[in-house]
């Protein structure tokens, strides 16, 4: 019960980050908010919750709910060329918990194991998608998929190891600590 | 705040026809059934009467064509977008260069399949668009709920699923004014969030993440004790109010339904005989 509601917390904190973007100079792609919610999902909640709140997100997302970057929604989303980096949250999510709740307190390369796999399955699956929808070759994918992401996502990626930590603490001094059990 | 001017998810225009009177599983499945189709679809023929089917649908649940179409703004950038890439990126082996210029070359092929995909977005949207204008989001859950059943003897709990997409729904919102709010009174003490370069600007969002995500937390817990004083357990031997419950109209969508997919098939099977 309690599980569900902080699921569905995640699902909206996923949504709302993703449509906190911060232009860039040098690229049409905006920073968006959307990795680091799903990061954080995977760090705060483990493997079972998180894997609920990203189905949820994706669902609502499907059912044409705007909670996709930049306000848009609708099955075509998943379908589409891009759809594949939505499905890989599923597996990162997962992947992501499992490395992280195995311990009560993660260390640091702990944390980051566990985001580079998530990330890593983020871009196994949206690439495969890319590639097969807009039948390009194995470099074209990675030219327009892949290489251009990695500096930000890794960015992206420390931000939400860091922010975890943060949560975890606050939720602690703010006698929330419980929540997350 | 780019969300709260987006959110066009309560835009369900309630009505009486024949179509806001479906079973929501019927809708779903029908629309299921119709993206299916269009991912099959490789000809200009079939879409023509797609075209004219998704006109007689929207004519026949009372929305204004105009209104239907006007959801599909966002998106236009994309489509525009995709169709300039499959333009100039897609390449087979004997096609007819049209324009070339620089490293970039128009083939025919190109333009074909340009075109083809762009319709095939363009009917993906609108067929969704005609889902939610139709189906009011408590009857459209009800039904994603009825539909994901069978995923209960895999061990997904579908009635949590559903639950859990409602709540976050609400939160969608609630976080969404928390955030307009938390950027108001941080702008206030003084944080620039327009000002400096691409790092300074990431480090000013620290400031409105950790209180957005405390705020958060206190709403959760707050709502966890709402719902544990009105004794819900979850999915287990709930009833509903409504029920829901498949009729005449449902029956005679489902025959349009099969009628229509077998038309469709018989075009690209024709037009397309070694497929």
């Amino acid at each position: 019960m309690q599980k569900l509601t902080i699921s569905a917390l995640f699902t909206a904190l996923i949504a709302v980050l993703a449509q906190v973007a911060v232009p860039l100079p040098f690229s049409p792609v905006p920073v968006t908010g959307q990795v680091v919610g799903v990061l954080l999902t995977g760090a705060l909640l483990g493997s079972r919750a998180g894997f609920l709140t990203v189905v949820a997100y994706l669902l609502l997302g499907a059912a044409g709910a705007p909670v996709f970057s930049l306000g848009r929604g609708g099955i075509y989303m998943l379908t589409g060329p891009t759809g594949g980096y939505l499905w890989g949250f599923i597996p990162a999510v997962y992947f992501a918990g499992r490395i992280i709740e195995k311990v009560g307190q993660p260390s640091i390369y702990r944390t980051s194991a566990a985001m580079l796999t998530a990330l890593s399955f983020i871009y196994l699956c949206g690439s495969l998608q890319l590639g097969l929808i807009m039948r390009y070759n194995l470099w074209q994918t990675m030219l327009t998929g892949v290489i251009p992401f990695v500096p930000l996502d890794l960015l992206k990626a420390a931000l939400a190891a860091f922010l975890a930590r943060q949560i975890k603490k606050s939720l602690q001094q703010n006698q929330l600590g419980h929540i997350l059990k | 705040m780019e969300l709260t001017k987006n959110i066009t998810l309560g835009v369900y225009l309630p009505g009486e026809t024949s179509i806001h009177r479906l079973d929501p599983r019927t809708k779903i499945i029908a629309a299921a059934i119709l993206i299916t189709l269009l991912l099959f679809i490789k000809s200009y023929q079939p879409y023509g009467l797609f075209m004219l089917f998704t006109i007689a649908v929207i004519i026949a649940s009372g929305i204004p064509i105009s209104y239907a179409l006007c959801g599909l703004k966002p998106m236009l950038p994309v489509l525009v977008l995709m169709w300039f890439f499959q333009l100039f990126l897609y390449s087979a082996p004997e096609a007819e260069v049209i324009v070339s210029w620089w490293i970039f070359s128009a083939t025919d092929a190109g333009l074909h399949m340009g075109n083809l995909i762009t319709l095939r977005v363009f009917f993906l949207f609108t067929i969704i668009t005609i889902l939610t204008l139709t189906t009011s989001i408590v009857s459209l859950t009800d039904g994603l709920e009825s539909l994901l059943k069978p995923l209960r003897m895999i061990g997904i709990p579908s009635q949590e699923l559903v639950m859990t997409m409602i709540i976050a729904l609400r939160f969608v919102l609630i976080l969404a004014e928390e955030l307009d709010k938390i950027i108001k009174a941080q702008m206030a003490r003084g944080v620039a969030f327009d000002r400096g370069n691409f790092i300074q600007k990431t480090r000013n969002l620290f400031p409105v993440f950790l209180p957005l995500f405390i705020n958060a937390f206190k709403r959760a817990e707050e709502l966890i004790v709402a719902m544990e004083a009105r004794s819900y357990t979850g999915g287990k031997g709930r009833t509903k109010m409504k029920t829901l419950h498949m009729g005449r109209v449902d029956r005679s969508a489902g025959v349009v339904i099969m009628l229509f997919t077998g038309l469709i098939v018989y075009i690209i099977l024709s037009v397309n005989p070694q497929i």
